[in-house]
């Protein structure tokens, strides 16, 4: 999809007045958190799980190069083909060409966020292939034409009622128009769902991890739908970053700890699949052809400098779980297809930071979002950075420049700045005492539009102290 | 003209300052040295690997049976059929493991090479994870991958020596064997299930609504 | 500095005092001076302080913070402790000016030796001076935000409690989400005022359900922000720094955005 995170503030102002939405993301919370807490206070040793994720990470980031040749090397052994793609364009490509050599009518895919940061949808509907969103999730906002709004579960804004519409309108109508219940709303899915994956002739998955000692992808889901959808068709293709590499299958295990536990709060997801080459000689089922496409779209730009931490992320989602400003506005205002804090480091490295203005700087640098990455990403420290370089590229707005300017400026001249310091305040002391506050102030509209501003008590500290010491010495 | 491989190669070469690019060797014994060859962090238990491989499958809304012989699966599989709407097809997994099954005729055993018309589904677990209560399941000829995701009830079989720990000690036992990796190694872990309306767990989404364990006493 | 009560102090203390307690509310201040004087301290406050640069370093402009942290440094050299009535101010200097000077090998050692002398106000009190409060009485309940920067730069949860418990008549009630941001976030609040009010009303609702009489954190500027949105909303719950009630001036001084009439 198209970044839409120049629209950041219009679109947060929306989602705050959209009550429907504002319903569903109090579920996150609810949903996530709590269970997520409760398996890691029960996990022996979560701190000592989440450095082990990190070294693991961090080693195969510093042997990236060793680890996907090796990675490459295994799954051709396996009867696999591993495509390079160092751009959106080169992925698309790869995917439209796959399709195109087995004549393909009809693509089923499983929930991947890389597919969805290619615009993978965008490129086979171009080239005359339908496509079918097999996640219940990515389902319903695929029929709704939406992105998704959050990386595990992407239709998460969605109500029931929604829902409930969205599939009478595209269902062809055998059923009335009245609220269903969740259990109906599943099984019509399934149903429908039921002929795609039978008929498809490509599958197209993500990968959670990708294991250099097996040329193995993991596939991580709850519903079944990864499984149908590499299984079923006569080619399967995988689409992943080249960061979702591990050394060997023992890492992999401990990344699946991590992963589980910090996206969707389960030990186990019910389906934890190992897919490795296409189908053996003897095998009954499965597909004819096995593709992995390695997907760089910068991210070895980060490989290089103090981004390099952000390519540990295991896509869990748990930092948007965390996130005040995310539980306030959603996923869509972030304007692209990693919202959250994670997003608002990946969206301007990867689509730039000219056009990602507010993402690295709506956040409160609360850190509640690194106290639970399960691969201990700074992720605040990385947003301050962003905005390093924003502020170094000129793109910080002028009157938060000038602004820091002037008021640097007297903070750095402390007597000079004691002596403003003593008038202002004494000023504005004056005109709050009574009230105590002030409900409008000029140049203070942005802070009074929601709340009072307390006012002064009357000198400076800094004033009163001296005057006190004084008083005390004589 | 270089290939999009040799560029990312490349940059990533670039982004690493190498000099010259490590062995596998000497990757595997750097990783080694940062992480150490002690045990992995992961969850203990005081109950027995078997209690807490039953444990675990049940929380994840699986059932269990227990049979003492490979004869008595047919009997189990057609009491846990009985009071439910699946039929009496059953297609069964052509594992070397089942061959021995002393099918009720109550039951249409088919030989299953995939799970496309099936209802019932019955395969064959390699291994059971004790840690989370998962089982298993290795595509091939004798153990098509469809057969576990198209039925609507999933029945399994699995031996209690096969009950392993945790992850770690599949990969030991796996590793050994010419036919590892197997193209889909299935680890599942109850029934199918949805959360994406509303937050609301609803089982049977896209894979099997019911997961039936059938846990065999007998050693091969 | 006050030689006659201080015949044996048991230390040097710079106070930070932070430029909201300087130009907002010096009653935290005194309250801080007084606990640690209590606490048998010698307090200065040095002059040339003004603020600590979190302004500048959280929008990116690391040239104004790097010459306000160098300020700092020079300014508070020669005492045994730094203290700040604030986590967030206080994680500043222990966390970020070691990173901030990270490149200026001089600079940085000193920012670490800063660092490492540097405390806030109510985990100093509970882990340096072992202060246990006692002859302090304040009727009510009360509720109690951490902070997140004091929260997660710094470690600091049990202490304000620890001390608090010392309070009489005091009952601290705890609220929902007390480890969630008020949406005050430095700049944040007022580049994103919408999103912030979401915040701070989310906090005002947890406090309210606590049918507390008080709420009381350790940083002005989450106070600021929560007793601001109380006051908007015409919420009769009042808000004061933990130093103020420890130190027993809460019963004299008004709450914050409370008049005098």
């Amino acid at each position: 999809m198209e970044s839409r995170a120049h629209l950041f503030k219009p679109s947060a102002r929306e989602a705050l007045d959209n009550p429907d939405l504002q319903q569903a993301l109090r579920r996150v919370q609810a949903g996530f958190v709590g269970k997520r807490k409760a398996l890691v206070d029960q996990f022996p040793d979560f701190e000592g799980l989440r450095d082990r994720g990190r070294a693991i990470k961090d080693h195969t980031l510093a042997h990236l190069d060793v680890y996907l040749e090796q990675f490459e090397a295994r799954v051709t052994e396996a009867g696999g083909q591993v495509h390079w793609a160092e751009t959106q364009q080169e992925a698309q490509q790869i995917v439209v060409d796959i399709c195109r050599q087995v004549s393909a009518r009809m693509v089923t895919k499983g929930k991947t966020m890389a597919g969805e940061e290619v615009q993978l949808n965008e490129a086979l509907d171009a080239a005359g292939v339908e496509t079918v969103e097999t996640d219940l999730g990515e389902y319903i906002i695929q029929l709704a034409k939406e992105p998704p709004s959050h990386i595990i579960a992407p239709a998460i804004h969605k109500t029931r009622q929604q829902i409930t519409d969205l599939f009478n309108e595209h269902h062809h109508g055998t059923f009335n128009d009245t609220l269903r219940e969740v259990p109906d709303l599943v099984n019509e899915a399934r149903g429908i769902l039921r002929e795609k994956f039978l008929s498809a002739d490509v599958g197209i998955t993500g990968a959670n991890c990708l294991v250099a000692e097996t040329g193995s992808m993991f596939l991580v889901t709850n519903e079944g739908n990864g499984d149908l959808t590499h299984s079923l068709p006569r080619v399967h293709v995988a689409i992943a970053g080249i960061e979702k590499l591990v050394p060997t299958l023992d890492d992999a295990s401990t990344v699946l700890r991590l992963l589980a536990r910090s996206a969707t709060g389960q030990e186990m997801t019910a389906y934890t699949t190992m897919v490795t080459g296409p189908r053996r000689e003897a095998d009954t089922d499965g597909p004819d052809a096995f593709h992995v496409v390695l997907i760089d779209n910068g991210r070895t730009r980060m490989l290089g400098g103090r981004f390099r931490e952000m390519l540990r992320c295991i896509r869990c989602g748990a930092c948007m779980n965390h996130c005040p400003v995310y539980a306030a506005i959603g996923g869509h205002a972030y304007g692209w297809v990693y919202p959250g804090p994670m997003g608002s480091v990946l969206t301007p490295m990867i689509v730039g930071l000219d056009k990602t203005r507010d993402l690295p700087n709506a956040c409160t640098l609360n850190g509640r979002c690194q106290s639970v990455c399960p691969v201990r990403i700074p992720l605040p420290d990385l947003l301050r950075d962003l905005r390093e370089a924003q502020y170094d590229e000129n793109l910080t707005g002028k009157p938060t420049r000038y602004g820091l300017g002037i008021w640097a400026w007297f903070a750095l001249r402390p007597r000079l700045y004691a002596a403003l310091a003593r008038v202002g305040v004494g000023l504005l002391g004056r005109l709050g005492r009574r009230r105590g506050r002030f409900r409008r102030l000029p140049l203070a509209s942005a802070w009074t539009a929601g709340r009072d501003l307390p006012a002064p008590q009357g000198p400076t500290f800094q004033a009163a102290w001296r005057n006190r010491r004084r008083e005390e010495s004589r | 003209m270089s290939s999009p491989r040799e560029r990312i190669l490349g940059k990533i070469r670039t982004a690493l300052a190498r000099q010259t690019v490590p062995t596998a060797a000497e990757a595997s014994s750097s990783r080694l040295a940062t992480l150490g060859d002690g045990t992995p962090q992961r969850p203990v238990w005081t109950e027995s690997n078997l209690e807490r491989f039953t444990r675990c499958l049940e929380a994840a809304s699986g059932t269990l049976v227990r049979v003492r012989t490979v004869g008595e699966i047919g009997q189990a599989v057609a009491e846990y059929l009985a009071d439910k709407p699946a039929g009496q097809r059953v297609h069964v997994a052509p594992n070397p493991a089942l061959e021995a099954v002393d099918w009720p005729e109550t039951l249409t055993v088919e030989q299953a090479t995939h799970g496309r018309d099936a209802l019932v589904g019955v395969s064959f677990a390699e291994a059971g994870v004790a840690e989370t209560g998962s089982l298993a399941v290795l595509s091939g000829p004798d153990n098509p991958t469809t057969l576990s995701f198209l039925p609507d009830y999933h029945i399994v079989v699995l031996r209690t020596a096969d009950v392993v720990p945790y992850f770690e000690d599949i990969w030991v036992r796996m590793r050994e064997r010419h036919d590892f990796p197997p193209r889909s190694f299935n680890f599942i872990t109850g029934p199918s299930r949805t959360a994406d309306v509303e937050q609301t767990l609803q089982l049977g989404a896209h894979g099997p609504r019911s997961l039936h364990v059938v846990l065999l006493e007998e050693a091969p | 500095m006050n030689e006659q009560t201080l015949t044996q102090p048991r230390g040097t203390v710079a106070l930070f005092a932070t430029c909201l307690v300087d130009l907002f509310r010096p009653s935290v201040g005194f309250a801080s001076a007084q606990l640690l004087e209590q606490a048998g301290y010698a307090v200065d406050v040095p002059e040339a302080q003004t603020c600590c640069g979190q302004p500048a370093y959280n929008s990116g402009d690391r040239k104004h913070a790097k010459a306000i942290a160098k300020q700092v440094i020079e300014s508070f050299r020669g005492y045994d402790y730094v203290v700040v009535p604030s986590g967030s101010c206080g994680g500043t200097i222990t966390t970020h000016y070691p990173d901030l000077l990270r490149d200026e090998a001089s600079w940085a050692q000193a920012a670490r030796e800063l660092a490492g002398r540097t405390w806030e106000l109510t985990r100093f009190l509970v882990e340096v001076a072992h202060v246990e409060i006692s002859g302090v009485q304040l009727d009510g309940v009360t509720t109690y935000h951490d902070s997140c920067a004091g929260l997660r730069e710094l470690g600091i949860r049990t202490q304000p409690r620890q001390l608090l418990a010392g309070v009489e008549g005091l009952e601290l009630r705890e609220m929902a989400d007390t480890d969630v941001c008020c949406g005050f976030g430095g700049t944040f609040c007022v580049k994103y005022p919408e999103i912030s009010e979401r915040l701070v009303s989310d906090k005002v609702s947890n406090i309210e359900a606590t049918r507390a009489d008080l709420v009381l954190a350790g940083d002005l500027g989450c106070l600021f922000n929560i007793a601001g949105r109380l006051k908007r909303m015409d919420k009769p719950v009042r808000a004061y720094h933990i130093a103020e009630v420890l130190a027993g001036t809460a019963r004299t001084v008004t709450a914050i955005g409370e008049g005098e009439a």
